[in-house]
């Protein structure tokens, strides 16, 4: 191929070549797309089009009158640059067009701005006039370039090469992964370019010989696959935040905001558990490690809400008080009045140790019941949260702690009684803001009605949210309604009960509260299960909230009212006291009005909801579920919109067959055959008879057998039309003679079809033939 | 209607063994007989103009009679005269030579106006009016005649009625080579015309004609071919445009085709076949065709080019 490799285009202007032009221009437009996830908005390029604007002119306009020449591109090139100087540094232009020295002193200073805003400012940023400079010589030099290559050269292949820089420059700039649908349309820009030179290439060489379809058929091919990849891939990345798998296989992960906003700085746990909120989950960072000597610990606690107020649990005042406060340099501390589990004997012990990895902020991640903490962050031990506040968190800190969680028995627990205390102890662990909703109410009486110990109460409240047939699904946004508060929208079964562990544990928190139980709201981590070594890594996305409830003489006990189901079940702890309920369970279905307290749920309901909930049933989370039947409807969708067209095609051939065959008509036929032919691009005039068709079409590819189908139906034709008789019958042979004549003509290749038309039969759009009309 | 095809064709081979290589001209001349039309001949001397024309008649047991047209014709040359008969004290008709089936008139062209116009009632009514008196020409009745068109000195163009009257214009045109090349080794020998024997006689041909004359043709195809007259007389480039005479020639050319196809019913490949040879003579085209050297054949093919085809189905 060397020898024509080197071939000029032949003499005269080719309006093809100057089509080509443009078109490789809005290639490399497209191909910089990704570029906007360094700037915040789009006027880089819009100035970067201002300025390719007149270089693409001149070219064109060169072309549309000469073959194609090197002047034409350097002229073009000349008068982009000095669209560049007048758009960047119009002040010291000569004559208002010609640069001069001082211009180029103006440009030079705006190369050190943009030089320096690059490396002081981090992207996505503002694109400032300095870096708007940058970015349009850039698209200018680039579309001169690929121009060159792809057009004069009909080099596509190498004409993409620089354009790879773009998508270079994109990824590495940015922390932010592009949008994939910039990367779809940078694919796009790429195989525009690609399918630009290689039509130009077959037209000063010819189509190539090795294949049917030729070159253009196989760059036309690739161009359809590279942007499907370009569109479905990232979208099945788990990494990118914007996809589906991300999305379906997201974790049950607490509190969303904070962590994972620039992984150089440390991440703080947001403390507070709200009724009503979005979940953004970025990239999951690692934020400490742990080693424990034996077991599988429960969740990892940092911060306590012990007050509702305002739809979600914060930290009260009152948890300040000195008397609760145990500096941490003292080799052992009282744990306080209500975290001292009296039953030692149940007690799990563990030695836990920390090594922080992201997280920043005051409060240290520990285990439940500390018997013994030392910290080189320094800190002060709240007895009244159980936490460790006011230390310093750095990268790589490390400290042990032996912990003794509770692990009462059952009959322990049942035994514990109601909570008596003080006015002030009792309005703190039990209270409520006023105006709390009747309605929660009066659930929360029908839950607990007939229950008198405290942790069957405690229990019916957990197993409420837990149990799949009471219809609470994990989702990444709360369903919200202005019209009430978050509370009742959140337990309302027909249009809440969906959200993530805050919401969970806020509204377990608040029931159990108006159970009489002293509860309180904790915020911390999940865990994988330790490894052989017992470590186990906390990531953000292992954030989450729970609720605990406390039983005289036996202390703090944790319930996890959010359903962790499907990968999140990994996560979860099990609770000896507080299992969560499995499909059968009757118990602790929401009791309706006329049903009376508990116990049994209407049967036949419970079998419709048992059916209507299977996918909680397995262990199915509701999102993965709907985000499975998202993708199986985009399947479908793009199946449809692949396959459609042709499907009514072959549909409209099979009726029309079938009608001939019925009535012995054959004008169906001739009717099909035209628009095959009109499919094929190749529809005989209005002036060509019935007895000319068969030359006509196998002049257009019908083959030789083709064509005595076709004059076998043409004569009925005829006869049907000019003679006096009516044709009543046709041969069936005769038929199926033209279907499979028709079939194998629709099946040949034609490099004159473009890809939309043997997408979209064009009969499909023009009906009738259009000399019929 | 399936006589008609193998009998035409008999008529063609037995004149293609005078005349090689000229099927489509001789197909289109037993078209005309069986559409009962006149044939126009126009060629230059020498490629068997005269020679078809008889090889024509001779192939047919008819009367046969043929008229040397030269300038001092006089019309009663060619209908006939009334003669004074002493014996009868009676004017008696003495009949011409279009008294026969077939009338074969060479060099058409070289006789005077006057003697031209002679045939127009013969041609058009197949009748001839001597002395008020009216005479039925026989059945069928056909003119062949033969014109010259290079040499023009001391010639009369046809003028427009009597080219009117002729349904179709055809030319032989050269031999190919090796036709001529087989022509030169029979006819040095023998004359093959003298050995030509009929393949049909009137009474059959006139059967023929009754046959043709039942071919169908549907509304679509009539509109066809008005269609196509009509443009011809609206083109800009044609002074004077096909006549209804023109219509009717065509259509009836049309049914001798498709009968000679072996078929029933009108095509409209069958006018689309004859639309030039039929019409083309009649046309007379305005100044800028002439300049721009496009004949009315150009001018025809043009119009045929572009007029769609019927294509309703009478199923609608």
């Amino acid at each position: 191929m060397s020898a024509p490799a080197r071939q000029q285009y032949g003499t005269g202007p080719d309006p093809v070549v100057a089509a080509a032009t443009g078109t490789v221009a809005a290639g490399v437009l497209l191909t910089t797309l990704p570029l906007r996830s360094i700037f915040t908005d789009w006027s880089w390029l819009l100035v970067g089009i201002g300025c390719v604007l007149p270089y693409l002119a001149v070219v064109a306009l060169a072309r549309m009158r000469d073959t194609p020449r090197w002047w034409h591109s350097a002229v073009g090139l000349l008068a982009s640059v000095l669209m560049v100087l007048w758009v960047f540094v119009p002040q010291h232009l000569w004559l208002g067009v010609l640069p001069t020295p001082s211009s180029f002193g103006d440009i030079g200073d705006l190369i050190r701005s943009a030089n320096t805003s690059m490396q002081q400012e981090h992207a996505p940023l503002q694109s400032t006039g300095a870096l708007r400079l940058l970015v349009a010589s850039a698209l200018v030099v680039l579309v001169a370039l690929t121009d060159v290559l792809a057009v004069l050269l009909r080099r596509p292949l190498l004409a993409s090469a620089p354009l790879l820089e773009v998508l270079a420059i994109a990824s590495a700039t940015s922390s932010q992964a592009a949008h994939p649908v910039w990367f779809a349309a940078a694919a796009g820009g790429f195989l525009l370019i690609m399918l630009s030179g290689t039509r130009l290439q077959d037209r000063a060489w010819g189509p190539s010989v090795d294949g049917s379809a030729g070159r253009l058929g196989g760059a036309r091919r690739m161009a359809v696959t590279g942007v499907l990849a370009a569109l479905v891939i990232p979208l099945l990345l788990p990494s990118v935040s914007v996809n589906v798998l991300a999305r379906a296989t997201h974790h049950n992960g607490g509190n969303g905001d904070g962590p994972g906003k620039g992984t150089g700085r440390p991440i703080v746990l947001n403390g507070i558990a709200s009724l009503r909120g979005n979940l953004q989950r970025p990239k999951p960072v690692q934020l400490f490690q742990v080693k424990v000597n034996a077991g599988i610990p429960f969740y990892v606690r940092q911060e306590v809400d012990d007050e509702f107020a305002n739809d979600g649990w914060r930290p009260s005042g009152q948890l300040g008080q000195q008397d609760n406060l145990v500096r941490l340099d003292q080799e052992q501390f009282d744990i306080g009045p209500f975290e001292n589990p009296p039953a030692k004997a149940q007690a799990k012990p563990y030695e836990a140790r920390f090594t922080l990895l992201a997280l920043g902020g005051s409060t240290l991640p520990i285990l439940a019941n500390p018997t013994s903490l030392k910290s080189p962050g320094g800190g002060v031990w709240n007895s009244a949260t159980a936490s460790v506040q006011d230390a310093t968190l750095r990268r790589g800190m490390s400290y042990t702690e032996e912990t003794s969680e509770p692990n009462p028995t059952l009959a322990q627990l049942r035994a514990a009684p109601a909570w008596v205390g003080d006015a002030e102890t009792t309005s703190r662990l039990v209270g409520l803001p006023d105006g709390m909703p009747a309605s929660v109410q009066e659930l929360t009486d029908r839950l607990v009605a007939g229950l008198d110990s405290p942790y069957d109460k405690a229990r019916a409240i957990s197993d409420f949210f837990t149990n799949g047939k009471n219809n609470f699904h994990y989702s990444l946004t709360t369903s919200d309604r202005g019209d009430r508060t978050a509370l009742e929208a959140f337990l309302d079964p027909d249009t809440g009960r969906q959200g993530f562990c805050q919401q969970f544990a806020a509204a377990a928190g608040v029931m159990m509260r108006m159970a009489q139980l002293p509860t309180r709201v904790v915020i911390g981590y999940t865990h994988q299960p330790p490894d052989s070594n017992g470590v186990f890594t906390v990531l953000t996305s292992d954030a989450h909230a729970w609720v605990e409830v406390y039983f005289s003489s036996i202390g703090w006990i944790p319930f996890d009212p959010t359903p962790l189901t499907g990968g999140d079940a990994t996560r979860a702890v099990d609770l000896p006291w507080a299992t969560h309920p499995q499909a059968g369970a009757q118990e602790t279905a929401e009791p309706t009005a006329n049903k009376g307290p508990s116990a049994s749920g209407s049967a036949a309901s419970g079998q419709a909801n048992q059916a209507s909930q299977s996918g909680d049933q397995f262990g199915v989370p509701t999102v993965v579920v709907e985000i499975g039947l998202l993708v199986l409807l985009a399947i479908v969708l793009i199946l449809v919109l692949t396959f459609g067209p042709r499907w009514l095609r072959r549909r409209q051939r099979r009726r029309r067959l079938e009608r001939a065959r019925i009535t012995g008509n054959p004008e169906p036929l001739w009717l099909e055959l035209a628009a095959t032919a009109t499919d094929r691009d190749a529809l005989w005039p209005s002036t060509v008879t019935v007895g000319q068709v068969a030359g006509w079409l196998s002049r257009h590819g019908v083959d030789e057998r083709g064509r005595a189908a076709v004059t076998a139906v043409a004569d009925r034709v005829e006869r049907d039309r000019f003679s006096a008789q009516l044709v009543q019958e046709l041969p069936p042979d005769s038929i199926a003679a033209l279907d499979q004549a028709l079939t194998r003509w629709a099946r040949r290749t034609d490099r004159r079809l473009s890809l939309l038309h043997r997408w979209l039969p064009r009969s499909l759009i023009s009906g009738q033939p259009r000399w019929r009309r | 209607m399936t006589e008609v095809g193998p009998s035409a064709q008999r008529i063609i081979a037995n004149i293609e063994k005078v005349i090689a290589g000229k099927y489509d001209v001789i197909r289109l001349g037993v078209t005309v007989l069986l559409a009962e039309g006149h044939l126009l001949i126009e060629d230059v001397p020498g490629v068997g103009k005269t020679t078809f024309a008889k090889a024509l008649a001779r192939s047919i047991d008819c009367s046969v009679r043929r008229i040397q047209f030269t300038p001092d014709l006089l019309p009663s040359d060619v209908t006939g005269v009334s003669i004074y008969n002493a014996e009868s004290a009676d004017f008696e008709f003495k009949p011409g030579p279009v008294f026969a089936n077939i009338l074969l008139g060479d060099e058409i062209n070289r006789a005077s106006p006057k003697t031209q116009a002679a045939l127009l009632e013969c041609m058009a009514e197949r009748q001839v009016t001597v002395d008020g008196v009216r005479y039925e020409l026989q059945s069928p009745f056909l003119v062949l005649a033969t014109q010259n068109p290079v040499e023009m000195e001391g010639t009369y163009a046809l003028p427009e009625a009597q080219r009117d009257r002729f349904t179709a214009k055809i030319s032989l045109g050269y031999p190919d080579r090796t036709a001529e090349i087989a022509m030169l080794s029979d006819q040095t020998t023998i004359d093959p015309l003298s050995l030509l024997q009929p393949v049909s006689d009137a009474a059959h041909i006139r059967a023929l004609i009754e046959t043709v004359r039942t071919v169908h043709v549907v509304d679509s195809v009539k509109d066809y071919v008005v269609t196509l007259a009509e443009r011809s007389r609206n083109h800009p480039e044609i002074r004077l445009g096909a006549s209804p005479r023109a219509s009717l020639h065509l259509l009836r050319t049309a049914k001798a085709a498709a009968a000679l196809a072996g078929r029933d019913y009108v095509l409209p490949d069958d006018v689309q076949q004859l639309a030039v040879p039929v019409l083309s003579h009649r046309l007379i085209p305005a100044a800028t065709a002439t300049v721009a050297g496009r004949a009315p054949e150009d001018l025809l093919a043009e119009i045929v080019a572009k007029v769609p085809i019927p294509v309703a189905s009478p199923r609608g």
